[in-house]
């Protein structure tokens, strides 16, 4: 519902001041320009190395080509990506799957991070390597927001956190 | 720069999805083929039908002493009136030996040329009906030197309601096989952009304009289209070649065919793959 992907059955969801219900067709780009989303699936393209699936992201939306390279090698230095760039998703673990995967949604500085169950197919060691970067993320002053099950990923990221039970907000701590 | 963008995507996808880009293709050439024939058939009924309608004209029997110039001066004045041939006595004659040569003896019997010198008078379209028929040819029996006037009346209506009935039923034909092909080429391109719906996925995702998402799959439909337009051309061309080797006379104005094949396969393309693109732009 944050990025439009979905309708409210009723109410409104505001992001960043905007009324989506309000929210034109045409400029519903903009408003996913402005916000990153990351899966438990990751969702990358088998057929592309990790250069090219990052760069897709800038591509597709208009990227002055002179930006981009400075971009993606900013991203990729500082999720230690860069030797993996022209590795294809099948060569890479699950792990720098996801680091992919939030490049990719970084790449184009957005206010607010969506992610949802990022760390639902990772092991352990890796699962704790994305909630430090999402932490930076954070730290750094962009608004993530994570969908998980997992208790002890909230436990561990002592930030806010809001209990959604069959549709509804049960609490807000 | 998103037509280029989209344009080098696109050849990606053909270049990395060729098996299904050469069995989309397929489909398409073998639909617009079936369209080719069709169309094939009824320009083929639409030159006859022309060729018979030219035929109708009306012939005047001159007396023997006729002023033909007079007459034919008049006659051209008439309204309605395209053309005015003079047929000699011993033209007539010329064509009749012609038309019967194995029985030629046939003609030996008479001792003089018993065919009178004659008009073939032939008319503008729109008077080549059986009303405009008898109209003219009451005008002509006015004129002094004409003996008789003969024309086909009844059988040219006739005709006219047959050749009516197969031209409306050939139109309700091709407009029901032109849908049909822009379904086939729509739900083949479709099963190509299902094989893709992650890309498009992640293009909404990260923000593409849903014309940006669109330039690839209407790319791809065009270069499916064209393509199939040149193999279905290459196929009735052969069907053509086979065909009047049987049957004497095809008419198959080529370079129309093959503009016609090309352009109509890029406009299927782009609608098909407008149609099946539109489906995941939400």
């Amino acid at each position: 519902m944050i990025y439009k992907d979905e309708e409210p059955t009723k109410g409104t969801v505001k992001v960043m001041g905007q009324n989506l219900r309000l929210l034109k067709k045409k400029d519903l780009p903009k408003l996913r320009r402005k916000i990153g989303v990351i899966f438990q699936d990751f969702k990358l393209l088998p057929d592309r190395t990790l250069e090219e699936n990052v760069l897709f992201a800038l591509e597709v939306t208009d990227t002055p080509p002179r930006n981009m390279k400075k971009k993606l090698m900013e991203i990729l230095t500082y999720l230690r990506l860069s030797h993996k760039k022209y590795s294809f998703p099948y060569q890479l673990s699950g792990g720098e799957q996801q680091k992919v995967s939030i490049a990719r949604a970084l790449v184009r500085d957005p206010y607010i991070l969506l992610a949802d169950e990022p760390t639902g197919n990772l092991d352990s060691r890796s699962s704790q390597d994305i909630l430090d970067i999402l932490l930076d993320i954070n730290y750094k002053g962009t608004t993530v927001i994570m969908a998980t099950h997992n208790l002890n990923v909230v436990k561990k990221m002592k930030k806010r956190m809001l209990r959604i039970e069959n549709g509804e907000l049960v609490k807000d701590k | 720069m998103g037509l280029r963008i989209g344009i080098r995507e696109g050849i990606r996808t053909i270049t990395r999805n060729s098996s299904l880009f050469l069995l989309s293709l397929l489909v398409t050439s073998i639909s617009l083929f079936l369209l080719s024939l069709f169309v094939l058939v009824t320009v083929n009924l639409y030159h006859a039908v022309k060729l018979l309608d030219e035929k109708i004209e009306i012939i005047a029997f001159l007396d023997d002493h006729a002023n033909v110039q007079g007459l034919m001066k008049n006659i051209s004045k008439i309204k309605g009136v395209n053309d005015v041939i003079f047929i000699s006595s011993e033209q007539a004659l010329k064509d009749l030996q012609n038309e019967l040569k194995e029985t030629e003896e046939v003609l030996n019997v008479f001792e003089k040329n018993p065919l009178p010198a004659s008009l073939r008078i032939k008319l503008e379209h729109t008077f080549r009906n059986r009303k405009g028929l008898s109209e003219i040819s009451n005008k002509v029996m006015l004129l002094q030197g004409v003996k008789e006037t003969i024309y086909g009346g009844e059988l040219v209506d006739q005709l006219k309601k047959i050749t009516n009935m197969i031209s409306a039923f050939d139109a309700g034909l091709l407009i029901i096989i032109i849908f049909s092909v822009i379904f086939v080429i729509f739900q083949t391109i479709k099963l190509t952009i299902f094989a893709r719906s992650t890309e498009i996925e992640i293009m909404r995702l990260v923000g593409a304009s849903n014309s940006f998402i669109a330039i690839p799959f209407t790319f791809e439909g065009i270069i499916q289209g064209a393509l199939g337009g040149i193999i279905a051309f290459l196929l009735t061309a052969v069907t053509v070649r086979i065909t009047t080797s049987i049957v004497s006379v095809v008419y198959f104005p080529r370079l129309y065919f093959l503009a016609g094949s090309i352009i109509f396969g890029a406009i299927f393309g782009i609608i098909g793959s407008s149609a099946a693109i539109r489906r995941f732009l939400r």
